[in-house]
């Protein structure tokens, strides 16, 4: 399966809904996607997680280096998912210290 | 008296070349065999730690034109997974030593495979590498994994 990534704006974040599988394959589009997010100015990302199937160290590596983007400019990375196999190699990675976890976009409202 | 543990299935043996490309190819394979044998619920976490092993070993021990292969037998209480290669292996000492800094872009594979795994061997030198995994069967070993993290990087 690929990966399908699409973006809407939510208040102050831009929400990355990635559906499908994130591996060494499809996370070079997810790098991307953040990558256009900054260029246009939106410092506030969160990446909806939802709706993957599979997620591996590359797309973790992703993740980070987007993380690591939006801080230069003051920004946020949060990470949406109720999915425990998901939310699982965040805590072993102990990923859920540096992202803001959210349950569903409509916390980031809060 | 000790009963041995019964060999549950047949093991899945597969070769394939030392190329990324393979990874998808190996998972896949990996998933429909665990489907077809119940081990649905043990599928996501062998499927990921299998991946992290190979490439890990497609990019540190194994050169693209050598084989690498992968076995996994299920027995009745767990499953062993075995990776293995013919390559020039590599220094395992620098990979279990290494810090795992929350903000490095890489380096969190072999934390993958500890923390959904219950066991973990790694062995490599001169005429390969093995990685010897084991997962019992229906343990979500999330806990145990993490500690085992904080003690490799204490």
């Amino acid at each position: 399966m690929e990966l399908e990534v699409s973006t809407r704006d939510v208040g102050e974040y831009t929400v990355i809904k990635l559906k499908g599988e994130v591996d060494i394959y499809t996370a070079p589009s997810l790098r991307e996607t953040i990558v256009d997010s900054v260029e246009r100015g939106r410092y506030k990302v969160a990446v909806d997680l939802d709706e993957v199937d599979f997620l591996d160290s590359t797309g973790l590596g992703v993740l980070v280096g987007g993380l690591k983007r939006v801080k230069q400019h003051d920004g946020e990375m949060g990470i949406i998912c109720k999915q425990e196999n998901i939310l699982r190699i965040f805590r072993i990675t102990g990923l859920t210290k540096i992202f803001k976890m959210f349950k569903s976009t409509e916390d980031l409202r809060d | 008296m000790i009963m041995p543990v019964r060999l549950r299935e047949k093991p899945l043996v597969v070769t394939l070349p030392c190329k990324m490309k393979s990874l998808k190819k190996a998972r896949a394979t990996v998933r429909k065999y665990l489907t077809r044998h119940g081990l649905e619920e043990e599928a996501p976490d062998v499927e990921l730690a299998m991946q992290e092993a190979l490439k890990n070993i497609i990019q540190h021990a194994c050169p693209a034109d050598e084989k690498m292969s992968f076995t996994i037998t299920p027995f009745d209480d767990r499953l062993i997974i075995e990776v293995l290669d013919k390559g020039h292996g590599f220094d395992v000492g620098i990979v279990k030593s290494e810090p795992h800094d929350p903000m490095a872009l890489r380096g969190r594979g072999i934390q993958i495979m500890k923390g959904l795994m219950d066991d973990v061997e790694i062995s490599s030198g001169m005429d390969g590498t093995v990685v010897r995994m084991e997962k019992t069967r229906g343990s979500k070993n999330e806990a145990r994994g993490q500690s085992k993290q904080d003690m490799l990087s204490s």
